[in-house]
């Protein structure tokens, strides 16, 4: 039994039992006791211990209505036990917290973490920011060598950012933003790494691949599983240009075979890119706007909902990574929007549209459905992330 | 609140004998007493014929261990035992403190988490300065790192 004594009376593994307990407001304050809590609570033993305590939450990018005519996006959370609140702003604790950039996107959620796509109040740049909402810690992303070549005069640049994705990998206790870029002759890839806080080109075969890709609507986000993440991509073979709009118009082939699908991944442990394999085993090869796309993370795997929107069903599939074939788990009918899976166990809905958004959970096995409480300030909630607070720094 | 009878039916219970270090004996049940590790362990040894000495808990606390032990192996329901465990930890902190020792040196996991979570309680709102006093801590940083610590983290202290 370990027992160096901390301050006079209880063995050191007994107060980190206790601390783990706490919520990182309290652990915050209590940095300050003496020089062996500072030691304790900074360790990052301690920090990933006490964040496995803490509750999954479901968190979501959120426009909300304030006011007659002003939107504002935000990040909300629902807790376990269904009441929700706005991230980085406590109940009581007024505002000021959140800085001073508007959220575009919520590019990821991993490991306390949360990286936005944003933009700064005072410019039109847009900005990749690290935010940890317990520790009321964000940290705007440097400029990559590769996008100062590519940024040009009169503010407008000769790239487009294809995709990003954000994670943690426990195998090398990091985080990465990962992202593809396209410039008019080439497809590239980048890494940010936490530790090192630079940017890092991933020279890899599939990324040409990947420069063939379209990643937009109707495909859901990337999701993170085990330090790897994933992205569903449409190929498509048609010549694209870069108009002075910055906008791409992207049409598809009219013969199907040239429009099929891939899931491309990025290991954040070794940065390796390359494509899963046995996507073809899911149903709907080809492209059909009629047919939309979401990876989800159920249990520690990979899962995908598909949605057939003429018959309004959505089907949900699972991938075993131990031999990489996907299995249907079940079928839902009559629901139009899933944002993911809540706890592993019931499946978020969205309901209904401005302004009457509400979200539901439905437990696929027994069919039974429960209203979250309500909002009424919610113009819109887009994909479910899982979140769990953490004392991780982001410096 | 008295110690369980032994509700022996044809099969004997075998009953161990606790010693506390102030010499106090207590006959618990082996299935009850078992539930710590520590006791576990020294009855495997070959305590289990004999008085087994716990040289680290005084009467008064092992007394209330015992208590504890033979309630979570009465076969209580759930809730019932979620309402007993409530007011058994709702104890001042002296005696928390004694418990909280105690259930280490013996090794009784939940109750040593249902302690933790007692004390993370009660300190969950607290000020530094308070946390000191009641863990009896030394304040070792220079005015000037406490500051600093302070100003970093300032919205907590809110």
């Amino acid at each position: 039994m370990a027992s160096n004594i901390i301050g006079s009376c209880l063995p050191t593994d007994m107060i980190t039992e206790i601390l783990s307990m706490l919520p990182p407001k309290s652990l915050l304050r209590f940095k300050s006791v003496c020089r062996n809590w500072l030691a304790l609570i900074t360790s990052s033993h301690f920090i990933s211990f006490h964040s496995q305590f803490r509750p999954k939450q479901s968190v979501f990018f959120t426009c909300l209505k304030e006011g007659q005519s002003r939107v504002s996006c935000c990040i909300t959370s629902i807790l376990p036990d269904g009441t929700s609140c706005r991230l980085g702003r406590d109940a009581g604790d007024g505002d000021g917290d959140m800085p001073s950039f508007i959220i575009h996107d919520l590019v990821g959620s991993s490991n306390g973490l949360i990286c936005l796509l944003a933009r700064s109040v005072y410019s039109t740049e847009e900005d990749y920011v690290l935010w940890n909402p317990a520790t009321r810690q964000y940290r705007h992303l440097p400029a990559s060598p590769l996008l100062a070549r590519f940024s040009e005069k009169n503010g407008r640049h000769a790239f487009r950012i294809q995709v990003a994705g954000f994670g943690f990998h426990h195998g090398i206790n990091d985080y990465k933003l990962f992202r593809i870029v396209q410039t008019p002759n080439a497809t590239h890839a980048e890494v940010f790494t936490l530790s090192a806080g630079s940017w890092r080109e991933v020279d890899e075969a599939p990324i040409e691949r990947a420069g063939e890709c379209y990643f937009g609507h109707p495909i859901g986000p990337g999701v993170v599983v085990k330090g790897v993440w994933y992205h569903v991509g449409f190929e498509y073979s048609l010549h694209r240009e870069f108009d002075d709009d910055r906008e791409e118009t992207h049409e598809f082939d009219t013969e199907p075979k040239k429009n099929t699908w891939l899931i491309l991944s990025f290991d954040m442990g070794n940065d390796t890119l390359s494509e899963t394999v046995g996507a073809g085993q899911l149903p709907y090869q080809y492209f059909d706007p009629d047919i939309t796309r979401k990876l989800m993370v159920y249990k520690d795997s990979l899962a995908m909902s598909i949605y057939r929107k003429k018959e309004s069903c959505h089907e949900i599939w699972t991938l075993k990574s131990t031999d990489e074939t996907w299995t249907r788990l079940f079928i839902i009918p009559n629901i139009e929007t899933v944002l993911g899976f809540w706890n592993d166990k019931e499946i978020i809905i969205r309901r209904g549209y401005n302004p009457n958004v509400s979200l539901v959970l439905l437990d696929p096995f027994t069919k039974r459905l429960r209203m979250l409480p309500q909002n009424d300030d919610v113009i819109y909630f887009r994909h479910a992330h899982t979140y769990v607070e953490s004392l991780a720094s982001i410096f | 609140m008295a110690s369980s009878e032994s509700t022996t039916t044809s099969t004997t219970t075998k009953v161990l004998r606790l010693k506390s270090s102030d010499n106090e004996i207590f006959g618990v049940e082996e299935k009850a007493a078992l539930q710590s590790e520590t006791i576990k362990s020294l009855a495997e040894d070959g305590y289990s014929e004999d008085v087994i000495p716990l040289f680290n808990v005084e009467k008064k606390t092992l007394a209330k261990i015992v208590e504890w032990l033979n309630k979570h192996a009465s076969g209580s329901s759930k809730e019932e035992l979620k309402r007993w465990d409530a007011d058994f930890v709702d104890v001042d902190k002296d005696v928390l403190y004694d418990l909280l020792l105690a259930s280490n040196y013996l090794n009784i996991e939940v109750l040593l988490h249902q302690l933790a979570q007692k004390v993370a309680d009660m300190i969950k709102g607290k000020k530094p300065e308070e946390i000191r006093q009641l863990f009896g801590i030394k304040n070792d940083f220079t005015p000037e790192e406490e500051a600093e610590i302070r100003r970093e983290n300032a919205w907590a202290f809110e």
